[in-house]
């Protein structure tokens, strides 16, 4: 089967069973009109980015679904990690449903790691869309394995990975490899396309993607026997229990990648800090927030509006691409994923803190 | 294969589908005229209308826009000084000095001309590397990209200006701010004074402007009536065509550079420019006209950075990889129109890719053509009187710092780097060099770092890596040999010490900033500290000899020695100092920081040109009322906001004006 049906199969799955646990409240969105409105959207990244495109495969689905079909404008608000983005939002967005903004893991790590330069509370906005998204650890064949079953075998192996920094994106993954006990040499100031590179010219021997990449090019690299994946992160069902990803139904999720290298289930301190990573980099990927004050009636508007934009076939066949079919929070469903990607217990802090100075010489 | 080539031209010579493509080509051909908006901007404002199109129809339009904007950015390089993008930026150097000496519409002709046999290069070289480039690019390990920076940074040595010492220290100024920012091997952020803003490290446009647009302006206002010395535009866009056919392995060459630098990994658009422009004096016979507008110093970075779209597209299409900012975008594009470029790209979409190839090829015809026919009626523009244009750009200027992050910063960084490149230009250090030690410097420490990561100190055993250092090699010795060409040393003359005392406290500026930067570099780890270090103590060892110089109290003139001031005589003097127009420059942001950006530039240009150009209130306030208007209408069109002042704090204010 080729991926993209696969997808649009998946992405409609995911999307049936984020609605069925729904409540429905459509009533009060009856009050809020746009008519003849210009809604601004905040990216607090360059054009062309996952969140830009994330919020204009949304954009006109979201003009035809909000009451009044009003215009969305996209503004983005790049660089500084997108803290000065999300920090003028914080500051100038106005609670009237005109005003919203796209957010990434990266804005979720930065709210949670540089306290001090951060005036945003993203724990306090309004969520109208979660959108998780799964990554896959991949490596070389040349280090002798076959599939996520060699797994085992490359303990003890120099591998090298490359990324953006230790305190990036890529710090779930370092460590997801830290419990798995693997001798990894870091090379850092990488963007992912030229890590791909350096893994494709056998410069780097284990690498990572997330879900979109992953499907668009890793997985013809696997196809020409150029890339053996290991494992992905999986996602969390309901209950909190980490599952398979619903994309990579053949690879062991993190949990059960431990489990096959150590020998037993993973727990304690370390486990809590990739889980509460895993929260934020994972599952909290990409949101849609409208600021904390914004009237309950208008918070429903939009968030009817994103149902009905999920519901919609042309939606279904056309973003695919950006919903990779995982579940989808609405509105107050997202809120505890948030809660837990955002509030990180002492130990948890103390554990990372410690791993980060330890290994990497950075100081959080 | 063949067939499914001439398919897609046919496809795209059918009427829709051109429509489609002229409209991307006239888009790109605005978003390249206004200063700071680029192709990144211009494709921005087509991705809602793109989603989930016909793939072609709209990548015509895309492609389309993204070959031509660095063929229109020509205009505000040549004609001001100003750089339309930040790859215009080295054409200004004899673009402009063509433009002063009333050449505009040669210098144009050439230029334009010069950008689309680049183009050309481009696409064509594009059609033969998707079938064979792969193997290339994944050749290029980080090694081979370490030697192409340095060999970048050698063409320092052909851009030092009149003394090699204070040009290499100028360059290790440029290599230090650009290590400004997060450090690639920790994360650290070195020079950021705790900031947001520059943690990002400070814009390349916002650079460019300080470096060219700035001077060049303030030098004008002081000495000249207009931009152009002569009445006449002279000989015209013709003879610039021409001269461009002259020089054809000239564009050869450059669009040879501009395709593989696009291509390869590790050095990116922004350079492509300034190689071009290197390799152009490495290679002239007669060096005495570079600089002062020689024609080949426009041909040779135009074709570079036109087929440098070529290039860039075979990374961009053939691993999903995207080799600039905008390639970026493009890349997003093709992903809301569900084309999946990357590995298989050939197989899955070659009527799309041959489709892309024809579009870059058309684009740059139809573009060409346009600027063309438009040169010598703009060309007018350096024959009006310059105090009635200069408010004009002025606010163009600032309006093209702001978009580079929108943050109230962007200003600020613009006034600081114009005052540092004003004293450069007077002071006589080379602003060329500070730009290429800039633009490598974040890639250089990164590279260094990677490679030795990677593969320790054996990268060295490469045979790709071993090819480069000859050529680096090469590069320096034709750089030592050299013999710049250079005014002759009088003893009243701008390399007299007379005077010295401003000049002495620049170099004591310039010479702080480095002490600074050693003294930063203590509280960082070694890995983010190795590379700035190294270069501020290369720096201060070279500013050294320079104060030594001064210290001695020479009386002899030397090269060492220059300020342009002393060109004068007591009488001839203008009226105006440069902190006069430095005031000027405070001006707009002193409106801007009370008012907000459109009020307060309202009230700016309605004062500039009743003060300045003596133009009655009236007709002042008219004047100003059409910028504003231009503003307002960019703003709603492409969703900008502008800078906020005291009064947006205290009281509520309407669209455009809040």
């Amino acid at each position: 089967m080729d991926s993209k049906s696969l997808l649009g199969r998946a992405a409609r799955i995911g999307i049936v069973a984020g609605l069925a646990g729904l409540p429905a409240l459509q009533a009060a969105a009856q009050t809020a009109d746009f008519t003849g409105k210009r809604i601004e959207v905040i990216v607090p990244f360059a054009p062309g980015g996952g969140s830009d495109v994330y919020i204009r495969a949304l954009q006109p689905y979201l003009e035809i679904y909000l009451p009044g079909n009003p215009t969305i404008l996209v503004r983005n608000v790049p660089g500084g990690g997108s803290i000065p983005g999300a920090n003028q939002f914080q500051d100038r967005a106005k609670p009237d449903g005109l005003h919203a903004i796209v957010v990434s893991a990266s804005t979720v790590a930065n709210f949670v790691f540089r306290k001090s330069k951060v005036n945003y509370q993203l724990d306090k906005w309004q969520p109208v869309l979660l959108s998780p998204q799964g990554a896959v650890v991949y490596a070389a064949p040349s280090l002798g394995i076959k599939g996520p079953r060699d797994l085992p075998m490359l303990k003890g192996k120099p591998l090298v990975f490359g990324g953006e920094s230790a305190t990036s994106g890529e710090l779930r993954i370092i460590v997801s490899m830290e419990l798995l006990g693997l001798d990894v040499k870091h090379v850092w100031g990488l963007r992912r396309g030229p890590v791909r590179l350096a893994f494709e010219r056998g410069e780097m021997s284990i690498n990572y993607d997330s879900a979109p990449g992953y499907l668009k090019n890793a997985t013809k690299l696997v196809k020409a026997g150029k890339a053996v994946p290991l494992y992905s992160f999986g996602i969390l069902d309901e209950k909190g229990n980490i599952v398979r990803d619903p994309n990579f139904k053949d690879l062991p999720s993190f949990p059960e990648a431990y489990e096959q290298v150590h020998g037993k289930k993973p727990s304690g301190t370390a486990y809590g800090a990739w889980k509460a990573l895993m929260q934020m980099g994972i599952m909290a990927n990409k949101a849609l927030f409208l600021p904390a004050d914004t009237p309950k009636h208008i918070v429903e508007a939009w968030r009817t509006a994103i149902r009905k934009v999920l519901a919609d076939p042309d939606f279904q066949k056309y973003a695919a691409a950006v919903v990779e079919g995982y579940p989808q929070f609405v509105g107050e469903a997202a809120r505890p994923v948030i809660k837990e990607a955002t509030d990180l217990s002492p130990e948890t802090w103390n554990w990372l803190k410690g791993y980060l100075k330890q290994k990497h010489n950075v100081t959080l | 294969m063949f067939s499914v080539m001439l398919e897609a031209l046919a496809t795209l010579l059918t009427v829709e589908h051109f429509l489609f493509l002229c409209l991307g080509t006239l888009l790109g051909l605005i978003v390249g005229i206004l200063p700071g908006l680029g192709g990144i901007v211009g494709l921005s404002l087509l991705l809602p209308f793109v989603y989930g199109k016909d793939p072609t129809l709209v990548l015509p339009m895309m492609i389309g826009l993204l070959a031509v904007t660095n063929t229109s950015d020509t205009f505000p390089a040549v004609l001001m000084g100003i750089p339309g993008t930040s790859s215009a930026q080295a054409t200004i150097l004899d673009g402009f000095p063509l433009a002063k000496r009333g050449e505009a519409a040669r210098a144009l002709g050439a230029a334009f001309s010069a950008s689309m046999l680049g183009g050309l290069f481009g696409a064509l070289i594009l059609t033969l590397a998707i079938q064979v480039a792969r193997p290339i690019i994944l050749g290029v390990g980080f090694g081979e990209q370490l030697m192409l920076i340095i060999l970048a940074l050698t063409m320092v040595g052909m851009l030092t200006g009149d003394s090699a010492v204070k040009g290499l220290a100028t360059c290790g100024v440029g290599l230090l701010l650009g290590a400004v920012g997060a450090a690639p091997a920790t994360g650290e952020y070195r020079l950021a004074f705790d900031t947001v803003y520059l943690s990002d490290g400070i814009p390349l446009v916002i650079v460019g402007l300080g470096m060219f647009a700035v001077p060049e302006m303030v030098e004008i206002l002081r000495r000249r009536v207009a931009i152009s010395s002569t009445a006449e535009l002279g000989s015209g866009t013709l003879r610039g065509f021409a001269e461009t056919l002259r020089h054809k392995w000239l564009i050869v060459r450059c669009s040879s550079i501009g395709t593989l630098i696009g291509a390869l990994p590790g050095l990116g658009g922004s350079v492509v420019n300034w190689v071009a422009y290197g390799h152009v004096v490495q290679t002239a016979k007669d060096r005495s006209m570079l600089g002062k507008g020689d024609i080949r110093g426009v041909i040779g970075p135009e074709s570079a950075n036109n087929a440098d779209n070529g290039g860039a597209l075979i990374p961009t299409l053939m691993f999903g990889i995207p080799g600039s900012g905008s390639m970026a975008v493009f890349l997003g594009g093709l992903i809301l129109i569900g084309v999946e470029p990357g590995i298989g790209m050939m197989e899955r979409h070659l009527d799309l890719t041959y489709s892309i190839i024809w579009s870059l090829a058309l684009a740059n015809v139809l573009g060409t053509a346009t600027c063309l026919v438009l040169a010598k009626p703009i060309a007018r523009l350096t024959l009006v009187p310059f105090a009635m244009l200069a408010p004009f750009m002025i606010v163009i200027i600032y309006f093209a710092a702001y978009q580079a992050t929108r943050s109230w910063y962007d200003l600020v960084a613009l006034f600081v780097l114009g005052a540092l490149g004003m004293y450069m230009k007077r002071f006589g250090w080379s602003r060329p060099a500070l730009l290429i030690g800039y633009v490598l410097s974040m890639r250089l420490d990164a590279a260094v770092y990677q490679s030795v990561q990677v593969y320790g100190m054996s990268f060295l055993e490469r045979t790709g890596v071993l090819v480069m250092l000859a050529l680096i090699a090469v590069s320096i010795v034709v750089a030592v040999r050299m013999k710049p060409h250079r005014a002759p040393l009088t003893p009243d003359g701008p390399y007299a010490p007379v005077k010295p005392a401003p000049e002495m406290i620049f170099l004591g500026v310039l010479t702080a900033f480095v002490a600074y930067v050693i003294y930063e570099s203590s509280r960082l780890t070694f890995l983010a500290r190795v590379f700035p270090l190294s270069v501020a103590l290369i720096s201060l060892a070279l500013m050294g000899v320079l104060a030594a110089a001064f210290l001695r109290k020479a009386k002899k003139p030397s090269y060492l020695f220059y300020d342009s001031e002393r060109e004068w005589g007591d009488q001839e003097r203008p009226v105006h100092s440069d902190l006069h127009y430095q005031a000027w420059m405070l001006g707009l942001l002193a409106a801007v920081g009370l008012a907000g950006f459109v009020l307060g530039v309202f009230a700016y240009v309605t004062v500039f040109l009743r003060v300045k150009a003596r133009v009655a209130w009236h007709n002042a306030a008219l004047a100003a009322s059409g910028i504003v208007a231009l503003l307002a209408f960019l703003s709603y069109l492409l969703v900008l906001d502008y800078p906020r002042g005291l009064l947006q704090q205290l009281i509520e204010l309407p669209w455009p004006l809040g």
